[in-house]
């Protein structure tokens, strides 16, 4: 027999809205805990038992670790000001450069996604 | 208290892609009433079901524990489904363990199932499994459990040494393996290069280093030492969750979680990783199984291990006879049930594959969820 399921969630971002509002408007919103110091992007609705205060990063990232396949890439980067790493998709994954930038997501989901620097010289991808 | 859980009896159906038209209840009742019958019990002598599966999404049936319970003929059992990402069949074993030592129940059958690879297309179950991780963060770019193991992967590689032929040797040895074992998916003879030729699906892995999308059911009926006499024991069981987020472990490629589950199962067992004369060990990726040999404790350094032939059938500690998940495959839910299964056979001597050069004494079991997110260990001893 056949089925087929189609399913519409609506997530409500709770606690971690300001993270996701963020996302959307193409800026990097860390939680930072008043209590440790520590500095989360992806941001955590707490931290040390207390709820985070919020911290606007300049959106740069460092790529430590980057996988390819099948036309897409996906790293490991640590973004400026932040203590933990990331776990993004690589809008421009032809580039080769190893920092970027946050990226708005033109679909409205809640994913993290870096474009890498291009050649200044060429004007093309490195 | 002590810890009292024998492994009465168990079976498992064939892991492998069906395209006989049978489903993965016909599969359930197959794996339960082999149980049974390896036991030498009937239904009517188990008073509880615990049932593994790993989404409804798979199965498309909701409360799969009494329907399994009606469709098997334990109408009236308590049943309960036990859910952990990969780690869904071991930890229903480790469930039902934690019923019978408490003397909540004298019989418990696991039972666990999964139509992984003919029920959905082989996209949407991929897109299901990367919900596996942080579903708001990790999940929603899109990425697919391969490259967030190859991320894992690459930072151990750097730490550890290991490189693309170690992972290679793990790939053709599990398929070796696999090719003794009649209900594995992928019994391959296979060699490095056939690894290095295969398509790239997220650098380093190529598709012979990952595991397959298997269907499949396993089941295992646990009881007293003194109601299954010349069985293998559970003597330790344990788990531990790790950071979900790769990006906040203190290193991507070390395996913690699952060094806190072993380090709680040898602590309960009383016995240390060099104990072991046997291991089924969660190879969801080739790469895996390293890291999690190294997060078990096998060896100071897990490459130089790998490299001497240790973990080899004729090894000081044989690993994945069975084919593990890359030459066995990996049918979710059934997978951990498998695992218990396949370690309590080879310490009765009556296991159907591969079997290790030395009789073992004491066999570990080793699956996860996510990438080694929420590990389940546990540790078997001969009869």
């Amino acid at each position: 027999m056949k089925r087929q399921v189609t399913l519409d969630y609506t997530l409500p971002e709770g606690a971690l809205r300001p993270y996701f509002e963020g996302l959307r408007e193409g800026r990097a919103m860390a939680s930072h805990c008043v209590i440790c110091g520590r500095v989360a992007f992806p941001a955590r609705a707490q931290c040390c038992g207390a709820d985070v205060e919020w911290r606007a990063l300049s959106g740069r990232a460092q790529v430590e670790r980057r996988t390819d396949g099948g036309g897409r890439g996906f790293a490991l980067v640590r973004f400026e000001g932040a203590d933990t790493r990331a776990t993004v998709g690589i809008t421009n994954p032809e580039a080769s450069a190893d920092a970027g930038e946050l990226t708005m997501n033109t679909e409205g989901g809640a994913g993290i996604w870096l474009t890498l620097d291009r050649d200044q010289k060429g004007g093309r991808n490195v | 208290m002590v810890f009292d859980v024998a492994i009465a009896g168990g079976a498992m159906t064939p892991f492998n892609r069906r395209k006989d038209g049978s489903s993965w209840r016909d599969w359930a009742r197959a794996a339960a009433g082999a149980a049974l019958r390896d036991a030498g019990l009937q239904a009517a002598d188990i008073d509880a079901l615990v049932v593994a599966s790993e989404s409804d999404f798979f199965t498309l049936q909701l409360n799969p524990a009494a329907l399994l319970a009606d469709e098997c003929g334990l109408t009236g059992v308590a049943a309960m489904r036990v859910e952990g990402g990969g780690a869904s069949g071991h930890l229903a074993v480790q469930a039902g363990a934690a019923q019978v030592a408490a003397g909540l129940a004298r019989r418990v059958m696991v039972l666990g199932v999964e139509p992984s690879a003919s029920h959905l297309a082989g996209a949407d179950i991929g897109a299901l499994y990367s919900l596996s991780f942080d579903a708001w963060t990790d999940g929603m770019t899109g990425v697919d459990s391969t490259s967030l193991y190859a991320l894992s992967a690459l930072a151990f590689m750097e730490r550890s040494g290991a490189d693309l032929a170690d992972f290679a040797a793990v790939a053709v040895r599990n398929r070796a393996h696999a090719r003794a074992n009649a209900n594995a998916h992928l019994p391959l003879d296979i060699t490095a290069e056939d690894v290095a030729a295969s398509p790239v699906i997220a650098a380093p892995y190529r598709r012979l280093d990952c595991s397959p999308l298997s269907d499949g059911a396993a089941a295992v009926i646990l009881s007293r030492g003194a109601d299954a006499p010349g069985r293998a024991r559970l003597r330790a069981v344990a788990s531990a969750a790790d950071r979900v987020r790769l990006g906040e472990r203190a290193d991507a490629g070390v395996f913690a979680g699952k060094a806190r589950a072993a380090q709680r199962a040898y602590a309960m067992a009383g016995i240390g990783a060099e104990e072991i004369g046997v291991a089924e060990v969660y190879d969801s990726y080739s790469g895996a199984q390293l890291q999690g040999l190294e997060a078990l404790g096998f060896a100071p350094d897990v490459v130089a291990a790998e490299r001497a032939g240790e973990f080899a059938a004729a090894g000081r500690l044989p690993v994945n006879l069975s084919g593990g998940l890359l030459g066995q495959g990996a049918p979710v839910g059934a997978t951990g049930v498998a695992q218990v299964l396949t370690v309590a056979q080879q310490l009765e001597g009556r296991y159907g594959g591969q079997r290790p050069a030395r009789p073992a004494r004491f066999g570990l079991v080793d699956t996860h969820g996510g990438i080694a997110t929420l590990n389940a260990v546990s540790i078997l001893e001969a009869p």
